[in-house]
């Protein structure tokens, strides 16, 4: 275990003005993006990535996570006032949000959407710094052959989830494999698909990838749907109860059942690798209803129906990285990018890093509390100003985003010869979102990629054609049975839910 | 029916990196249990069967707008001759690449086109080339 020494260091960096500057300028970027429809905070993450180079980690790494917990806080925004949500984490706020703004409670609205969300965002990192260490040493325990279960486990988890077909599931993650073997191969060192291009002897440059299927596709799909410009979407009356204009803390207090339990849905899917806060809010909104005195009133403008939605979706974001610190598995396009930036200064995510790292994970832990902080007071600061941003035209966002994505990978890569695979990737996304293949099944493949090829090769060697010795590794049967059960089980469910569909289309 | 034919097209492309780019771009080792073919073989294998079986029994949406997709390529034309624009000077491309992107999209109003055109990447070069001291693409930047 990390002695409390590293533990202290870890919160004092922190605590430091300079790291809090920089998380808080995240939430700031997030709030901003987050309020505005389309762009999001996994575009925001993905384009800042570059510019956190010059950056110690911890100020980098707190940056990008404030970007993600402020577009947590932005997105409701939209979703309550215009009925868009501005991520898509938001849909199910949209619920009741909206009829509260048609009710003429749009800022009591979206203030409860800013409480239960940093509620359940505190909620899931306290669950994250107390169980991660633990989890950690158990991790540490495991084999390359439990870690190659493992990588076959989150690999059957993720391709069955996302996405609406597991076919279309399995070609995205054999396209991420395929695009993850390019580079040198780690056994023999021996070049793969280099095509006479020695920038690739380091495999495709991460964020470039990262970049283009993220962002760039979707700034290609938004401007390509341009049509003029975009008029002011919202008009807040300003002859507003003073009662409507706030929460207050018997309204609240009479939340909390509702808002522990999204909390609790959020932090236990969170902790699933594959699972997104969409899915955790919805079921978080069927269950407050379900649980509900008045559930006739849910989808008319019922504040618990906020509160239950923004605290679910908000505790997943902290949940997410239990998978991803303990054992390097991101579980979702946001803790995929987490991934990508602590790799691009030199970090190895996974159980190791608690044992090399201490005094960043818990600066990181320290970060993420004083994060929900600096998100509740940027919130009630600046809600008013987030409702102006979305009458921001797209004309001039989207085309502002590229600029900055080439600017970022050209400084991330140090050439155009990075710009240029990103543009490769960007009409690759494109390609995929169109016809429905899952681009973050395709990103997380090719993030587990090169583990899944190293931790093979190496459970190859030990088990050295004797099957038999599987055996003696009762843990990775168990997740080999697992990701069997779980390709069934998903593969089923989803055959399903597509059967129900097309009957009820029919 | 695009479904359908998308699910071929993929099964193409994983038969065209079996068969011709694998033995093409990847040096045969006949040592060790995982040789460098192994694994994108293997991701090409998921790839013909999956798109086979997506072809067979086609399942989810598309979404795939020929008009739509022209715009986005023209747009991604438009990117990239900005990129090799760039290659001379970043300071030249990145404000005529913004104008073109910003009028093609309609944007009209001078306000934000000077916002787009000539304080974006004035503050970009401000951020990068003075602040960050990172050199902008471009040997005449």
């Amino acid at each position: 275990m990390i002695d409390i020494h590293t533990i202290l260091a870890g919160l004092a960096d922190a605590l430091s003005l300079y790291n809090l500057f920089f998380v808080w300028l995240g939430i700031i970027v997030g709030q901003l993006v987050g309020a505005i429809p389309g762009i999001g905070p996994v575009m925001a993450m993905a384009i800042a990535i570059p510019f956190t180079f010059t950056l110690n980690p911890l100020p980098a790494i707190g940056f990008l996570m404030g970007v993600s917990k402020g577009g947590l806080v932005g997105g409701a925004i939209p979703a309550i006032l215009i009925n868009t949500p501005g991520t898509p984490d938001a849909a199910a706020t949209t619920l009741d949000g909206y009829p509260m703004t048609k009710n003429g409670k749009p800022e009591k609205a979206t203030k409860m959407a800013l409480y239960s969300s940093v509620t359940g965002d505190a909620f899931s990192d306290i669950i994250l710094i107390t169980v991660a260490p633990f989890i950690a040493v158990v991790a540490l325990k495991m084999g390359p052959i439990e870690i190659f279960a493992l990588m076959v486990f989150a690999f059957s988890i993720i391709a069955g989830l996302v996405g609406d077909s597991v076919a279309k599931g399995i070609a995205s993650a054999g396209l991420g494999l395929l695009c993850a073997t390019v580079g040198l191969d780690p056994e023999n060192s021996s070049p793969r698909f280099i095509f006479g291009y020695f920038e690739l002897y380091d495999g495709v440059p991460l964020v470039s990838m990262a970049l283009g299927m993220l962002a760039v596709a979707e700034v290609l799909r938004r401007m390509a749907g341009i049509r003029g410009k975009i008029e002011s979407a919202i008009v807040i009356s300003k002859a507003q109860n003073k009662a409507d204009r706030r929460v207050s803390f018997v309204e609240f207090w009479k939340c909390r059942y509702t808002i522990l339990r999204g909390s609790v849905i959020g932090t236990i899917l969170g902790a699933i690798p594959g699972l997104d806060s969409s899915a955790a809010s919805f079921l978080s909104y069927a269950t407050a209803k379900q649980a509900s005195s008045d559930p006739e009133s849910f989808g008319k403008g019922n504040i618990h129906g906020v509160a239950a939605t923004e605290s679910a979706n908000s505790a997943v974001a902290g949940a997410n990285l239990i998978p991803l610190l303990t054992l390097g598995i991101p579980g979702n396009l946001a803790a995929a990018l987490i991934i990508s930036a602590l790799m691009i200064h030199g970090i190895q995510p996974g159980p190791l890093l608690f044992q090399e790292q201490g005094q960043l994970i818990y600066g990181l832990f320290g970060t993420l509390l004083m994060a929900n902080i600096l998100n509740l007071f940027s919130g009630l600061l600046g809600l008013r100003l987030w409702t102006k941003v979305i009458q921001a035209p797209e004309s001039i966002i989207f085309p502002a985003a590229l600029l900055l994505c080439m600017t970022g990978v050209y400084l991330a890569t140090g050439g155009m010869f990075g710009v240029a695979v990103m543009f490769v990737f960007a009409f690759l996304g494109y390609l995929m979102s169109s016809y429905g293949y899952s681009v973050i099944v395709f990103v997380i493949a090719f993030f587990l990629g090169e583990r899944f090829e190293l931790s093979l090769s190496q459970s190859l060697n030990i088990i050295d054609g004797d099957l038999s010795i599987l055996f003696s590794h009762p843990v990775a049967l168990t997740l080999f049975a697992m990701a069997i059960i779980s390709i069934f089980w998903f593969g089923l469910g989803v055959k399903c839910k597509g059967t129900s569909e097309d009957s009820q289309s029919s | 029916m695009q479904n359908r034919i998308s699910g071929i097209l993929v099964s193409l492309f994983g038969i065209a990196v079996l068969l011709f780019v694998i033995p093409g771009q990847i040096e045969v080792i006949d040592y060790g249990w995982l040789k460098p073919a192994t694994l994108p073989s293997l991701a090409a294998v998921i790839i013909i069967l999956s798109g086979a079986l997506h072809s067979i029994f086609p399942k989810g949406g598309v979404d795939f707008d020929p008009a739509l997709a022209l715009r986005a390529l023209l747009i991604f034309c438009i990117g990239a001759l900005g990129v090799w624009l760039m290659t001379f000077s970043y300071l030249i491309a990145a404000p005529l690449l913004m104008l073109v992107l910003m009028w093609m999209v309609g944007e009209r109003r001078w306000g934000w086109l000077c916002i787009g055109v000539i304080l974006l990447p004035g503050f970009i070069w401000f951020c990068v080339d003075y602040l960050l001291q990172r050199p902008l693409p471009g040997f005449l930047s």
